[in-house]
């Protein structure tokens, strides 16, 4: 069974009919809450995968799952629901972001550091960015202490890790390598 | 911490690691994991990733890719599941699935990562990275097996004999004795190491109790095995994708040996185990099922694993342009090489044409199928001859052993269809009565005990005895006492004029006379007054 091709027909036809309704931004937006949900609260694919759980209460969780959600969106929760495709939500949800930000040329990015990075670093990164790609970037930051220090850059399926953590581990990967060989 | 103070600790040695540090900045492809579930996980992104190719989470874990989806990607994890969880990011390495192999392995026991689990420290000396999959060597870069690999038992090197290069299949039931064959088959190097010309052994274990490993590596040790083996275990605890791997990590080594010009021989115990370990992993990723619930391509990898065995062909300009040759052995191809496979399935209840035992049976080139009722009565290695083959080891075998042993096989088989008659009892007439006494002492004559492996030269004196009829005044149950005292009498007094002779593969008549006049002096003593 091909899930990846259930999932891209459900992904295309959503963003065609949000088009139609002039919201598929408001639909990305949601799309992109409930694959947060998914990430935070691995319990939601358990519930969705759950034979026994009533389709009303599957429906009701994914409706609570985003903030305000759109009668777009609750209309094409009622159809994967009523087909039984609940299963695949998550890859749906995936699919019709990435469908959308090829439409419009929108890369995503995430900007990690070990200290709030000011404003006019995080202003750099988007210019420096612009010489580079076509489109928009849509840049979020996160602190995460554990890097130690230095930045880890994420944008489209790429990673540009210059963290201290990282630059740590390779120095300890190596000299471990050498001294195997050195016995 | 420890007061003791490595070589490699030296300032100088130091300053020359940190000098050779790179912490470059590399731009990485990374995806993320959706689920993870019985050693399997699904990635988002990664849209560049390649089949078969090796990723890395930050935590060091590896996993291989096995499906490439529309959206996903499928992959097997080289450690246990509890390390992953939903949420990592995975890179790409872009690298396929290798194994870093060379002669400081020998001895060794290692994991199909290559990575050591004796305990013994890091593997030393100069080690070269192999793909794991790796295609088998076309048809110029062959040649016929010619040359034989003695296992040291007499049943096998007299009617179903090896060559070297060749694949032949152990199957047969469950305490059989198929790990038997292959492991007095090792032991038996030992003689070629000694004399310079050694025969590399890989002894694959899949699925195995670790103990059953453990007490495997400790014979060879003890039996001066283990200095020119290697083991690849991947024990029932590990994950399956580990099992699955671990054939192809041998067949690696092997192919390590096999291109630099030497003789190796790989036992992969069992292949059974490795299909298992395949069909857990395929219908986890999802692919369809098929015969048993084997996935479809079963075929394949059994049948793309045992190509690997071969006989290179012996001219160096030919061999040096091996297709598909790993960049890292360029430069290092020497001709004439060969690569011998033993594989082993288990059958069930002796049932031959199941799935995966036909598949390999057609695969292999020949089988020695063992019977679990000659077993019980003690007719030991319990080769059925019936049904065992060995379609190219006949040209492989010394010319001594195949004037002496030509017509053992279907005298045999002769002996076995008349003997179901004696079962009714009544008279018989003194041919038949003749066949079937010749038959039962070449029986015991065959029988032989578990790790005491037999020199060609020994097997041809006294299976000349037996298909010439000397031990026709030798009652049965002396035939044992028979055969060591004839052996006994051979080494004391006939080393040079018989046994030297023999071992290099002649037999001339003078051997012949020599041999029955010694044979006749031996039965003077049992012989049935």
């Amino acid at each position: 069974m091909n899930l990846s091709l259930i999932s891209n027909r459900y992904a295309r036809a959503l963003l065609a009919f949000a088009k139609d309704n002039g919201v598929e931004q408001v639909i990305h937006s949601q799309m992109k809450q409930l694959v947060n949900v998914y990430n935070e609260l691995p319990q939601l694919s358990a519930i969705m995968i759950n034979p026994i759980l009533p389709v009303s209460t599957k429906k009701e969780t994914l409706y609570v799952a985003v903030e305000q959600p759109n009668d777009v969106y609750k209309r094409f929760i009622d159809l994967v629901i009523k087909n039984g495709r609940e299963t695949l939500l998550r890859n749906i949800a995936l699919k019709y972001e990435s469908l959308y930000c090829t439409e419009k040329n929108i890369v995503k990015g995430m900007l990690v550091t070990a200290v709030e990075p000011p404003a006019e670093v995080i202003a750099s990164v988007e210019r420096i960015f612009k010489t580079v790609i076509n489109g928009t970037l849509e840049l979020t930051t996160k602190v995460e202490p554990q890097i130690e220090g230095g930045f880890v850059l994420t944008f489209d399926t790429y990673r540009l890790d210059s963290s201290v953590k990282r630059q740590l581990r390779t120095i300890k990967k190596q000299f471990e390598v050498e001294n195997s060989r050195m016995g | 911490m420890s007061e003791n103070i490595k070589p490699s600790e030296v300032s100088e040695v130091l300053k020359r690691q940190l000098e050779s540090i790179n912490n470059s900045v590399q731009l990485e492809e990374v995806g993320t994991v959706l689920g993870v579930g019985d050693g399997v996980i699904r990635i988002y992104g990664l849209d560049n990733a390649e089949a078969g190719e090796l990723l890395e989470f930050d935590n060091g874990d590896k996993a291989i890719v096995m499906n490439l989806e529309e959206d996903n990607v499928g992959a097997v994890l080289l450690g246990f599941s509890e390390h992953i969880k939903e949420g990592y990011t995975v890179k790409r390495t872009g690298r396929i699935a290798s194994i870093k192999v060379g002669e400081g392995m020998l001895g060794r026991v290692i994991n199909p990562l290559g990575e050591p689990v004796d305990g013994k420290g890091p593997i030393l000396g100069e080690l070269i990275e192999l793909p794991l999959e790796r295609k088998a060597p076309g048809v110029i870069f062959r040649q016929p097996v010619t040359q034989p690999l003695q296992t040291g038992l007499k049943a096998v090197d007299a009617m179903i004999p090896i060559g070297r290069g060749q694949r032949e299949l152990i199957i047969g039931d469950r305490q059989t004795g198929k790990s038997a064959i292959a492991v007095d088959t090792i032991i038996n190097q030992r003689q070629n190491f000694l004399d310079g010309d050694p025969v590399y052994c890989i002894y694959v274990a899949i699925g195995q109790k670790a103990s059953t490993v453990a007490n495997l590596v400790e014979l060879l040790r003890e039996k001066g095995a283990l200095e020119y083996s290697i083991v690849v275990a991947a024990t029932a605890a590990e994950p399956a994708a580990l099992q699955y791997y671990a054939p192809f990590a041998g067949a690696s080594i092997g192919e390590f040996f096999r291109d630099t010009g030497r003789h190796a021989l790989v036992v992969y115990d069992d292949l059974s185990k490795q299909a298992v370990a395949y069909r857990e992993m395929s219908l986890i990723l999802r692919r369809p099922p098929g015969r048993e619930a084997y996935p479809g391509d079963i075929f394949y990898l059994h049948s793309r694993l045992l190509e690997r065995a071969a006989k290179i062909i012996e001219q160096q300009e030919v061999a040096e342009q091996m297709n598909d040759l790993p960049e890292s052995l360029k430069g290092k191809v020497v001709a004439g090489g060969s690569l011998t496979a033993l594989p082993l399935i288990e059958t069930q209840a002796g049932d031959v044409s199941a799935y995966i035992p036909t598949n390999v049976i057609s695969i292999t080139d020949g089988q020695i199928f063992l019977d679990v009722n000659l077993f019980n009565s003690g007719v030991r290695p319990a080769i059925d001859v019936g049904i065992s083959v060995s379609r190219v080891g006949g040209s492989a075998q010394i010319k001594a052993m195949k004037k002496v042993a030509g017509t053992l096989k279907i005298d045999q088989a002769q002996y076995r269809e008349l003997e179901a008659f004696t079962k009714f009892g009544g008279d018989m007439d003194p041919v038949t009565a003749m066949t079937i006494d010749k038959g039962q002492k070449n029986t015991r004559l065959l029988v032989q005990q578990q790790y005491v492996p037999v020199p060609v030269e020994k097997q041809i004196a006294i299976l000349f005895c037996g298909t010439n009829g000397l031990l026709r005044h030798v009652p049965l149950d002396k035939v044992d006492e028979f055969e060591a005292d004839f052996l006994n009498h051979l080494e004391l007094n006939h080393q040079s004029d018989v046994l030297d002779v023999l071992k290099k593969g002649a037999i001339t008549p003078e051997v012949e006379t020599l041999l029955r006049e010694v044979a006749q002096s031996v039965t003077a003593q049992y012989r049935i007054k």
